[in-house]
């Protein structure tokens, strides 16, 4: 990882206790000693030429020498966004730190609003419903998977989606993950669109989807499943893997129909990366039903009602140049919603391989908020 | 280089956020939407008609589902209209289903086929008492 490997401290503290009479001399072989003193020897190296001083550079502070901001770098941050700060990568994950709190300021904002959570208990099939018009949603989606021949993973995928119309909806996904044993790693972005064209209920809905993504190799996010399996890549040191960028369309055509409180779904999937590599298919089914149908007159918050249950079998069909399910991963997944609040929503999933290809188990989870009429509300504080 | 496309790719989320709901503005205020139902879902009858307990059960389902557009007490808002009016209280209860079930997105409002028939027959139940309470 970027920002490991760092200088040990014995010999940090050699440099800053001035014994090693070179290192004040010499900004450039200091630089080298560290990341997080190789940005800091820069800037006092600005800092001189700005006010026309010519003494070199003077001492680190003793929290940059001794590495105290690694140190303090907690590890759920370096879980969530992917390594701790130093060369190269600090303004990047200020950034990050940047967006997501844009994002949590904008949710405590309407936090008061009134609210209710998505009731999709899948996490890789689609139904044919939408955002409300105007709604917003946020939910953030953790998975540990426990890979056969390499280090586990905890995956972490963060989502905004927003109803455009009540025939389009749009989300973006933050997706990043952390390897035992390896370190972590931001892992992509990606851009979705959902279309529907048909807006009253048919005895079968058809949605058509759209996505942009653009991610790197070491994403573990595992949104959907296409093409081949390749076990091996699993395997593979994430440094090298989130080196591989990848940038691929990706549309889906889902099908959906509700009767007599059940949702079935299905979706057959196509994704092209974008360089010359062949289309590659999958497929996703799902089926979920409330366990009560109609809801009782007081609050609860574990009666039946709030808890919808249901399964889906999702895997990979090859590609263009070898359709169908030879080497592919396929994986079979009970769902379970929980509405623990008007405004929030939970959903976990084990998810099971049942093929050599796949992941044996992964546990997956996510916690949903959802606020109606956002786009109205934001627009009111501007009056 | 990931960091300026997300952010871009989030402002412009944000951007559409902003833009105006051309739907909902399309419905005049009061709401005169377009309930065309086909005539079968006037011939549905609501099982729960009358009935307290689902009255309540559906005002619970007011609030979770239609308060944040419609309002708290369903007075509406600037152009969406009100639920409190004669028209729906009066209306044909099964073709009140249907449109809560299907929605009008030329008026902005979504399909609530997601919930089960039971839970849209008391939110009818509890929009068609309302006034009684």
């Amino acid at each position: 990882m970027e920002c490991r490997g760092q200088t040990p401290r014995r010999q940090t503290n050699t440099a800053i206790s001035g014994s090693d009479p070179d290192w004040r001399t010499d900004l450039k072989k200091v630089a080298e000693a560290s990341p997080l003193r190789q940005a800091y020897a820069a800037r006092s190296d600005r800092d001189r030429k700005r006010v026309g001083s010519s003494e070199p550079g003077k001492r680190f502070p003793r929290s940059v020498a001794r590495g105290r901001l690694h140190a303090s770098w907690p590890p759920v941050a370096e879980l969530v966004f992917g390594g701790r700060p130093g060369k190269r990568n600090c303004m990047r994950k200020l950034s990050q730190i940047f967006t997501y709190s844009t994002v949590g300021f904008l949710l405590l904002l309407v936090a008061a609003a009134p609210a209710h959570s998505d009731e999709k208990p899948y996490f890789v099939t689609y139904d044919h419903h939408m955002e409300e018009p105007r709604a917003i949603e946020f939910a953030y989606s953790p998975s540990i998977g426990f890979p056969k021949d390499a280090g586990k993973f905890y995956s972490g995928l963060f989502e905004v989606g927003y109803g455009l119309k009540s025939w389009w909806t749009t989300e973006v996904y933050l997706a990043h993950q952390y390897t035992w044993g390896q370190g972590g790693a931001f892992t992509g972005v990606r851009w979705e669109n959902r279309f529907r064209p048909l807006q009253s209920e048919h005895w079968i809905n058809p949605v058509l989807y759209v996505e942009y993504a653009h991610t790197n190799e070491a994403d573990r996010s595992f949104r959907d499943v296409v093409g081949h399996s390749d076990p091996e890549e699993l395997g593979e040191p994430i440094d090298e893997l989130k080196q591989e960028i990848e940038n691929e369309l990706e549309l889906k055509l889902i099908v959906s129909r509700d009767h007599k409180g059940w949702n079935i779904a299905g979706n057959f999937i196509s994704e092209k990366n974008l360089s010359n590599k062949p289309w590659e298919f999958g497929y996703a089914l799902g089926f979920n039903r409330p366990l009560a149908l109609a809801v009782s007159p007081n609050a609860c918050r574990f009666c039946r009602e709030n808890f919808r249950a249901g399964a889906e079998l999702y895997g990979g069909l090859g590609d263009v140049h070898g359709f169908g399910f030879g080497d592919t991963a396929q994986y079979l997944a009970p769902v379970l919603l929980w509405r623990f609040a008007d405004s929030m929503s939970l959903r976990l999933s084990p998810s099971f391989g049942i093929t050599d290809g796949s992941v044996p188990f992964m546990m997956r989870f996510s916690i949903l908020y959802e606020i109606g009429n956002f786009g109205s509300r934001l627009r009111s504080l501007g009056k | 280089m990931m960091p300026p496309r997300m952010l871009g790719l989030l402002s412009a989320l944000a951007l559409a956020s902003l833009l105006p709901p051309v739907s909902a503005q399309d419905t005049p205020a009061g709401g005169s939407a377009d309930w065309k139902a086909p005539a079968s879902a006037a011939e549905l009858r609501n099982p729960y008609a009358g009935t307290e307990n689902h009255r309540l059960a559906g005002k619970k389902l007011y609030q979770r589902y239609c308060s944040s557009c419609h309002g708290k007490d369903a007075g509406g808002a600037a152009r969406i209209p009100a639920l409190t009016s004669d028209k729906v209280r009066e209306a044909n209860e099964g073709r009140l289903f249907w449109y809560i079930r299907n929605g009008n997105s030329r008026a902005g409002m979504p399909g609530w086929s997601r919930l089960p028939d039971q839970q849209i027959w008391q939110l009818v139940t509890f929009l068609q008492m309302m006034r009684e309470k």
